[in-house]
Order: C-alpha cells, then structure tokens, then sequence
C-alpha cells in the first residue's frame, strides 16, 4: 500500500474515533456520576474500563492529551477502589478534577482548528 | 543468524478502533497478513486454522482476558509454541515481569504509535524468535 493510502486509511480512523469521543466521554461521566450516587452499584468497574480504553488509544489518534487524562481518571478511580466504604472527599475530588480534565482534552480535541 | 521470517500474525483487540488501526499499521507498514479477532474466543476458534507465527493479545477484554486466552491458546496442540505479544497500557516492570512470566515473549505498550508499531513489532520478533 502506498504511504498516502496508509495516511489517508489512518485520517479516516481518527476522524471516526473523534466521532465517538462526546459519546465514550459522556459513558464515562455518567459511569462516576452513578459510581458517586451509589459507590456499592458496580459502575466503578465500568469507568475504570472506559477510562482505562481512552488512556490505551487517544495518543494512538493523535490526542496524546486524552490518553493523559484518562490514565490520571484510572489511576483516582483505582485508589478509590482500594478504599473501602464511600468515596472520602479527597477521592472525590481527584476523580472531579481528572474528569473535568478529560473532558477538557475532549473538548480541544473536538474544537474545529483556528481560522 | 538471522531470525525465522514473521509474515502472518493473529491480532486479539475487543475495541474496534484499536483493532482497525494496529491491523493497518502492521500489514501497510509491516508488510505483514493480519488475522483480527474481536475476542479471546473468536481468536481460538479460528486459531489453528489461522497458524500464526505470532499472536498479539490484547490484556484487558471482556469475558477471556489476554492472560486467559494465552492459557487456553497454549492448550491447542498447533498453538503450543507459538510466540505471544501482549498489548497492554500497563507496562510497570513488575507488570511486563508478571506478563513474561505467564509466557509472553514482551509487551507492546499503549497507547501504540500507528507509524512504528510495525517496527517495534518486528524488533521483538528479531530479538526473541531465532
């Protein structure tokens, strides 16, 4: 296959990834804002997954930013794990600023570029 | 000496995208036939038809996990000897210990660059597989 084929084949993968991203950011939301509400519910296991994804592929796409987010939300979603019972303040905190800072990334991800 | 040739591997990624990308990369940039597989049962229904020279397994996937589906893998007579990468974003050196220890030859980190993961591919081959 010719480079420019690759390239283009590649464009067309992160433009559908860029597609998905407001859905798989707005999975994860949901996941900790449920995790938060009801820490016994089982939804840690779910953001830890979605967020334990976008750390494994945003760079892939070009969007190192997400992949740094995710992994920090991963990491506070993991401690809070650890942790018994429900979530300190401080948890909650880590996990409200990580997440805010993904979607941040999200967000500059998505922006159209400046004219 | 120079290693055995690796021409087809077994790709194992439940993402779509991830899978898509890494299957793009090694067969455009690598030159190499790619399998993919969307699970760990997917991959050992198909894998002694397949007969990969090497296996890349992602670790985190629902139902069979890589180290799982490594386990079950080894158990087909064909698939015995097999080299297996792991792809994984953990990647500690206790984690790429523990990976090796369950009989991965090493470890692919993620999140992979689409440009040199056939390279990087490669290069584990040259230096494990005589």
């Amino acid at each position: 296959m010719a480079e420019s084929d690759f390239l283009s084949q590649l464009a067309e993968l992160r433009r559908g990834f860029l597609a998905q991203l407001p859905d798989k950011v707005s999975l994860l939301e949901g996941a900790v804002m449920r995790w938060q509400e009801a820490p016994d519910g089982g939804m840690l296991e779910e953001a830890v997954e979605t967020a334990h994804k976008l750390a494994g592929s945003g760079a892939t796409f070009g969007v190192p930013a997400i992949s740094d987010s995710a992994r920090t939300l991963e990491s506070a979603l993991l401690r809070a794990g650890e942790l018994k019972g429900p979530p300190d303040p401080a948890i909650r905190g880590a996990v409200g600023t990580a997440l805010q800072a993904l979607k941040g990334a999200a967000a500059e991800a998505l922006a159209p570029p400046p004219a | 000496m120079t290693a055995r040739p690796l021409k087809k591997i077994l790709l194992v990624e439940d993402e779509p995208d991830i899978r898509m990308v890494a299957k793009l990369a090694l067969e455009s940039v690598g030159g190499f036939s790619v399998e993919a597989c969307a699970s760990g049962q997917e991959a050992l229904a198909r894998a002694e038809t397949v007969a990969p020279d090497l296996v890349i397994l992602d670790v985190m996937m629902p139902g069979m996990d890589g180290p799982a589906t490594l386990g079950a893998l080894r158990a087909l007579p064909s698939l015995g000897a097999t080299p297996v990468l792991f792809m994984t974003a953990k990647v500690q050196p206790q984690e790429i210990a523990h990976y090796r220890s369950l009989g991965a030859i090493d470890v692919v980190a993620k999140p992979f660059d689409p440009m040199t993961l056939a390279q990087a591919v490669k290069a584990i081959w040259e230096k494990h597989v005589p």
